[in-house]
């Protein structure tokens, strides 16, 4: 934590004018390892709890979830094709969403609003290897970061905004806030998440 | 022909002696000999019996620990848990107990506190308290031990509930019994016994092999070196050669 306060102080000291609204938010664990599916938000500070009516989508591919990871607004409504030639059966017992589809082939399955914020963790009851993390934040803005732990916060609207972190793999289903308010002028942040050890959170891999 | 004789019973009072010391020193030496043999083969068997009791202790909680793993994945059990309904929670607990013919069932949640325990009929809240065997559990993700509970011995194992992340722990107790020590004695050649204690309290034999209780029997008294357990939840397990 300290080293995202220093950089974001160091960046925040050396911010020239750049164009207002656009961030680019990295994400390390503490080794310094670049951190893929990372959820990065940015709050507006004081703001109200910002919902959507948007939808979004999460497939079973050869007995994954795709995407692994995914980052929603509160208010979205997600769809679960099932592209497999077998069923499957979706389930989450996480407190923000309780809902389960039961068997079901192709895209037969209602789709799910997702109406409160927090970490909503979905299986599949007849094969246990399936797990997929759905992030349902109550803020405006927010990404995922890529295979080099890169995430771009575009279209921020002028304001002060409260960065959080949140991985997977970290201990808690909440995120971190990072301490670090953006700026006008900022245009690149570096974060630093606190991992929990493997076996604390994920299933033996297949 | 005094002489003679006297020569004669001289030489024969001395083979005599000579005879009786080589024959007396014999006798010393095959029993120093013997009772050392003796010792050392009786520390040998309980070497090796102690080897083989602790391969059939480590054995024999595999099968528990699989049969734990298998409950804790029941979908139903897992919607249960999540259910957040404690009565609904207890029953279904007490369900997969009598599934696997088990003493005790345990859930323990993320935070390392008992939100339903079929011993105390349901009530919750309390820390887990075998704090060895959970750091254990939390550590590689499965756990087994001898454990002491209120109502003696308990072979107690700990596995994961996940829906599919982690979401808690299971925690299930066999008991120790008698059945258990002399299967244990039938396969190492020992008398096996467990004994449990805890701070302050003098041990007291929670289990015990048939040849154990003979022993026992024959000698009150019997075993004389077994202090008072010092720290909270000891265990121990005694042997001698059967």
């Amino acid at each position: 934590m300290s080293r995202a306060h220093a950089t974001g102080l160091l960046l925040a000291l050396l911010a020239v004018a750049l164009a207002a609204g656009a961030l680019e938010v990295e994400v390390r664990d503490e080794a310094g390892a670049a951190l893929a599916e990372a959820v990065v938000i940015a709050k507006p500070v004081g703001g109200a709890p910002a919902s959507t009516a948007n939808t979004a989508t999460i497939d079973q591919v050869n007995k994954r979830f795709v995407p692994h990871v995914a980052a929603i607004q509160v208010g979205t409504s997600v769809r679960f094709p099932n592209k497999d030639d077998i069923k499957h059966h979706v389930y989450s017992f996480s407190p923000p969403k309780v809902f389960q589809l039961k068997l079901y082939h192709g895209v037969t399955a209602d789709r799910v609003v997702f109406d409160k914020p927090g970490l909503v963790v979905l299986g599949c009851n007849i094969h246990d290897g399936m797990i997929a993390y759905v992030y349902v934040v109550d803020a405006p803005v927010f990404s995922l970061t890529d295979s080099d732990g890169h995430a771009a916060l575009p279209d921020l609207p002028p304001g002060d905004y409260e960065l959080e972190a949140w991985h997977y793999r970290m201990a808690s289903g909440a995120g971190k806030p990072s301490g670090i308010r953006i700026s006008a002028g900022m245009s690149r942040i570096s974060l630093t998440v606190q991992l929990a050890a493997a076996d604390r959170l994920l299933p033996p891999l297949e | 022909m005094i002489n003679t004789a006297s020569l004669s019973s001289r030489m024969m009072i001395f083979f005599s002696v000579l005879q009786l010391s080589l024959a007396g020193i014999t006798i010393c030496g095959m029993n120093a000999f013997l009772e050392g043999s003796t010792q050392a083969q009786v520390a040998k068997e309980l070497a090796l019996g102690e080897r083989v009791f602790s391969r059939i202790l480590l054995d024999k909680s595999q099968q528990p620990v699989q049969a734990a793993s298998m409950l804790a994945a029941d979908f139903g059990f897992l919607e249960s848990v999540a259910g957040n309904d404690e009565e609904t929670l207890l029953s279904a607990l007490d369900n997969q107990r009598r599934r696997i013919k088990a003493e005790v069932m345990m859930m323990i949640a993320l935070d390392g506190r008992v939100s339903a325990n079929t011993e105390r009929n349901g009530r919750g809240g309390k820390a887990f308290p075998h704090a060895t065997l959970l750091a254990k559990a939390l550590a590689t993700g499965q756990a087994s031990g001898i454990a002491v509970g209120r109502h003696g011995l308990y072979q107690m194992v700990l596995v994961p509930a996940r829906a599919p992340a982690i979401i808690g722990r299971v925690a299930m107790g066999f008991a120790v019994k008698d059945q258990v020590a002399n299967e244990l004695s039938g396969l190492t050649g020992l008398t096996v016994s467990f004994l449990a204690g805890t701070s302050g309290a003098p041990w007291r034999f929670a289990a015990s092999s048939r040849a154990a209780r003979n022993a026992r029997r024959a000698s009150p008294s019997w075993p004389h070196s077994l202090s008072t357990p010092r720290g909270s939840r000891m265990r121990q397990s005694s042997m001698t050669p059967a």
